[in-house]
């Protein structure tokens, strides 16, 4: 399936089939349509996306550094045939991380055996980069929830973490930067931050809507910076968030600075969002939840056809050229045999006719969707689905009329009622993104049950992966606060730290990018007197895209 | 039955009324947050008829159990300027000037929302009435965990907010909602059409002729013989309330918008409590660095909460916002428990765990300023009414 996807995209390069139109393939990054498929597409991220830190070599496209989006707009076009390839080695990649993926997802001892291996650590060797060089210093280094590593240091060189260790020396000219504890910077799953309002109430989405075009990154930026201040560094924003399906997320940048959505963006795609009872009665909910299985379902014959279109358009082009040799090859000997013909003709006084050259039809092309391109990715699983809904019988009935698809990757948002169906939730593995407060909420979701933290307590002990974002009631900036009260509802610290960093970066596939203070990753990190989730810890340091964006007050 | 009862209590002699029924115990916990003062670890506190009689680290009574706890104690939370409590029932929008109404007798002390304070931890809760009334008449306060009133809680509403102009009714028949010109009803009860335009000068005029009516419900705000309750929001409207209070000498409670601490020295002299709010549309950070203003003026003030429509932990959050703008913890804590007393006027009665003071508690597993800290058990009145049943699991390692 996917090789033939593959195929197919080389085909749209070399112009033999026309590329879709429409605002699916419209990425912001125009230049490649199928860029838009990558798990990952940081912003100011040099290499390809799913590579280990490890794996990373200095190469031509690290040296572009933090330049890289200002060079992909000038020269957009030229670079096509280098990220074909790279595009190709990376989605190898992605197949293997899918398959493992379910694997590997909340099962703790993997992580440990991975980071064994990973245990030696080299420096990378990333010296010629622009950008500052930074090297911190703390007494715990919080790698992930539950590895601390105390007195240790990170440096950071060219927007990315270079180095991690307990014994690494200041190189010269670095900025030193002390403090007692450093952790990985945190990751708001569900914000409202940097959208145009009118196009986040939008009610009349679809599931090709990607919110590139509705950033406002001139909104007072009073709520950015605060977000920033208080560590949240990124946010996943989207649109249209009144819609059955409201398109894709982007992940964005808290840095008030940053008016460019090319550079403020850093995720061009988080997941697919939709929503469930907007319908007032149940039998509306029921159909509610049937419109969403038969649209994956339609979308995921979308691409069906379009890979056996383009199995049929390589046949079909096989045989052309067949033919086109067979005529070559027999060239001479058609045109003797034309020419004899056409003396016969003369002879007897007849008409000459030429011989009629027949061809085989080319197969006919599917005719382009974009919502349902972008459903029939959801359906195989390239891109989780974030669909909210809180009532215990929608839930129940979603996750079981959407077992039919294997590959899908469901996560729940707000899931007010999410204990009645935790054993379910557990045994599919799907996470659940809780929020603090439901200002949306009627008669028939009182305050007691929506809203809660205690939500985040209840489902963690009960085995479930939790993620906290501030949702649509709530703001950015308390979000480490929110973690905390969840800790108070019983939810075990480590967890609470994870459902705003690591897990979050592991639902949108992008755990290879963010979340932890490792190497390779992006440098999005936290310098803080004191323990994350306590109240009275002050964030001294914010280093977003490997530079201090927020020094202390003075 | 019950409302009866209590308002019957409360309306013939305002005599406390406590629950008599609770017998004397003694509880020892690792660490005693005594509020005001120092934390005693271990400490005991001895609760005789629901109020506090003694507390020490080594209190001693004749056959009297001691129950021993681990984990902090704390004296209970309390929460200003409700309006969402009371609901309908409490609201009154037909009448510009209302200073005889009393929110007591639109309360419901079975309500869900106040269970969910209780379990937050809040013991106390300040009601305002929801109406946009220029004089809303008497709010109340009230006890999350048995919805016992409080005498002295009953401060008169008055608006200095714009909001009191948009939405009430223009009481002529068939005019427009929100028109040019309102009849209002006069501080006696009688109805004075005279066209007082809908504007501040309007309002603050009918005040001005309300306090100075004497023998009404309104003159007795005159040097604090009823506190007053002042809702404000813009610093402009807290400015008025406050010199409104200042010329008539008036005790009582500002509840104010974001930029109230800019006022803070006037508010100091003034010797009113602050109500404030955290969690607005508007920016927070504002609010916060009031908070800050506030403490360091000496100001005592709390924080505002809508239960019905924000969770009980808003309260917390919105003290933990103001520790990341600069309020030390004790200053925090305060806001939280002792402070709103103070704001409100109960700083004898609630508060802090010293005695002679009502035994509302809260027992954590961590220190009371962490949000990581879980309730575990929760007193009012020295009733336990929550026990939090999953206290050995999850939380802390």
């Amino acid at each position: 399936m996917r090789f033939s996807l593959l195929r197919l995209s080389v085909l749209l390069a070399l112009g033999l089939a026309s590329p879709p139109t429409s605002a699916w393939s419209q990425t912001a990054d125009a230049s490649q349509n199928r860029e838009a498929l990558d798990p990952v597409v940081l912003g100011s991220v040099p290499t390809a996306s799913a590579q280990e830190g490890e794996e990373k070599k200095p190469d031509a496209q690290d040296g572009q550094g933090e330049d890289k989006p200002k060079q992909d707009a000038k020269d957009g076009e030229g670079k096509d045939g280098d990220k074909e390839a790279k595009d190709k080695e990376a989605k190898d990649k992605d197949d293997k991380e899918a398959k493992d993926k379910s694997k590997k997802d909340n099962d703790k001892k993997d992580n440990d055996k991975k980071d064994k291996e990973e245990e030696p650590l080299e420096p990378l060797v990333l010296t010629e980069l622009p950008g500052p060089v930074l090297f911190l210093k703390g007494e715990r280094v919080i790698v992930r929830p539950g590895k601390v590593l105390e007195n240790a240091q990170v440096l950071v060189r060219g927007g990315r973490i270079q180095n991690v260790g307990t014994d690494l020396v200041a190189p010269e000219g670095a900025r030193v930067i002390e403090g007692k504890v450093i952790c990985a910077a945190f990751l708001d799953p569900w914000s409202t931050l940097g959208v145009d309002v009118q196009s986040l109430r939008d009610g009349s989405g679809d599931a090709s809507l990607q919110p590139m075009d509705a950033i406002d990154l001139y909104e007072p930026s009073w709520r950015r910076e605060r977000a920033l201040r208080a560590g949240v560094t990124l946010v996943e924003s989207h649109v249209a968030i009144n819609s059955g399906f409201s398109g894709t997320g982007v992940m964005l940048s808290t840095n008030p600075d940053l008016h460019d959505p090319e550079q403020a963006v850093v995720l061009k795609r988080t997941a697919m969002w939709a929503r469930l009872e907007r319908a007032g009665d149940v039998i509306s909910r029921i159909e509610e939840v049937d419109n969403l299985v038969g649209k994956l379902k339609s979308g995921e014959d979308y691409l069906q056809s379009w890979s056996s279109y383009e199995t049929k358009y390589t046949e079909w082009q096989k045989e052309i050229t067949e033919l086109q040799e067979k005529l070559e090859k027999d060239f001479k000997k058609a045109q003797k045999d034309r020419e004899k013909d056409k003396e016969k003709a003369d002879k007897d006084g007849k008409e000459f006719k030429e011989k009629r050259y027949k061809e085989p039809k080319p197969p006919r092309k599917p005719r382009f969707d974009a919502d349902k391109e972008a459903l029939g990715h959801v359906a195989r699983g390239e891109m989780p689905l974030v669909v909210m809904a809180t009532r215990a019988a929608v839930l129940r009935n979603l996750i079981e009329a959407t077992s039919d698809f294997p590959a899908l990757r469901l996560i729940i948002a707000g899931g007010d009622q999410a204990m009645h169906v935790a054993p379910l939730l557990v045994a599919r593995n799907i996470p659940v993104m809780v929020w603090p407060a439901d200002p949306l909420a009627d008669g028939e979701a009182p305050v007691e049950t929506s809203g809660t933290l205690s939500l985040a307590g209840d489902l963690a002990r009960a085995g479930v992966s939790v993620l906290i974002g501030s949702g649509e009631g709530g703001s950015s900036d308390a979000l480490p606060l929110y973690a905390a009260l969840a800790v108070g509802y019983g939810m075990p610290e480590d967890h609470a730290l994870a459902a705003i960093t690591t897990r979050v970066a592991q639902a949108f596939d992008a755990q290879s990018e963010v979340g932890q203070v490792r190497r390779g990753r992006r440098a999005e990190l936290l310098v803080m007197d004191g323990d994350p989730l306590s109240v009275g810890t002050q964030v001294q340091f914010v280093v977003s895209g490997g530079e201090v964006v927020v020094e202390p007050k003075e | 039955m019950f409302i009866t009862a209590l308002t019957l209590t409360l309306a013939a002699s305002w005599a406390p009324a406590q629950a008599s029924n609770q017998g004397a115990y003694i509880l020892q916990v690792d660490h005693l947050h005594t509020g005001n003062g120092p934390v005693l670890s271990p400490g005991k506190v001895l609760v005789r008829d629901g109020v506090i009689a003694e507390v020490g680290d080594a209190v001693s009574a004749k056959d009297v159990p001691i129950l021993e706890l681990h984990g902090h104690l704390s004296a209970g939370m309390i929460a200003l300027g409700d309006t969402t409590i009371l609901g309908q029932e409490g609201a009154d929008a037909t009448r510009f000037v209302l200073p005889e109404a009393e929110s007591r007798f639109g309360f419901d002390p079975h309500t869900p929302a106040l269970r969910r304070l209780c379990e937050q931890g809040i013991t106390t809760v300040v009601l305002t009435p929801p109406s946009d009334a220029l004089v809303a008449g008497r709010g109340l306060v009230a006890k999350t965990g048995s919805g016992r009133m409080l005498a002295k809680g009953q401060a008169m509403h008055v608006a200095f907010d714009a909001g009191m102009f948009e939405d009430t009714p223009d009481p002529t028949p068939g005019g427009m909602s929100g028109g040019g010109f309102f009849q209002f009803f006069g501080p006696n009860g009688s109805v004075t059409p005279n066209g007082y335009k809908s504007s501040y000068p309007g309002a603050a005029r009918l005040l001005e002729d309300a306090v100075q009516t004497k023998g009404s419900q309104m003159s007795q705000l005159v040097g604090g013989g009823i506190r007053a309750w002042l809702r404000s929001d813009s610093r402009a409207e807290t400015s008025r309330a406050l010199a409104f209070a200042m010329r008539h000498k008036v005790q009582g409670t500002i509840e104010a918008g974001a930029r109230v601490g800019e006022l803070a020295t006037q508010i100091q002299a003034s010797g009113l409590g602050v109500a404030l709010t955290v969690f607005r549309e508007t920016n927070p950070i504002h609010a916060t660095r009031s908070a800050v203003e506030l403490a360091k003026a000496g100001v005592p003030f709390g924080f505002c909460l809508e239960a019905r429509d924000r969770n009980a932990a808003t309260l917390r959050l919105s003290a933990a916002l103001c520790r990341r703008a600069g309020l030390s913890a004790s200053n925090a804590w305060k806001a939280l428990t002792f402070g709103a007393a103070q704001a409100v006027g109960l700083d004898g009665e609630i508060g802090t765990i010293a005695p002679g003071k009502d035994a509302d508690f809260v027992l954590w597993d961590g220190d009371p300023n962490e949000l990581t800290s879980r309730i575990e058990r929760v007193w009012v009145d020295g009733k336990q009414v929550v026990q939090n049943t999953q206290t050995s699991q999850g939380g802390k390692q």
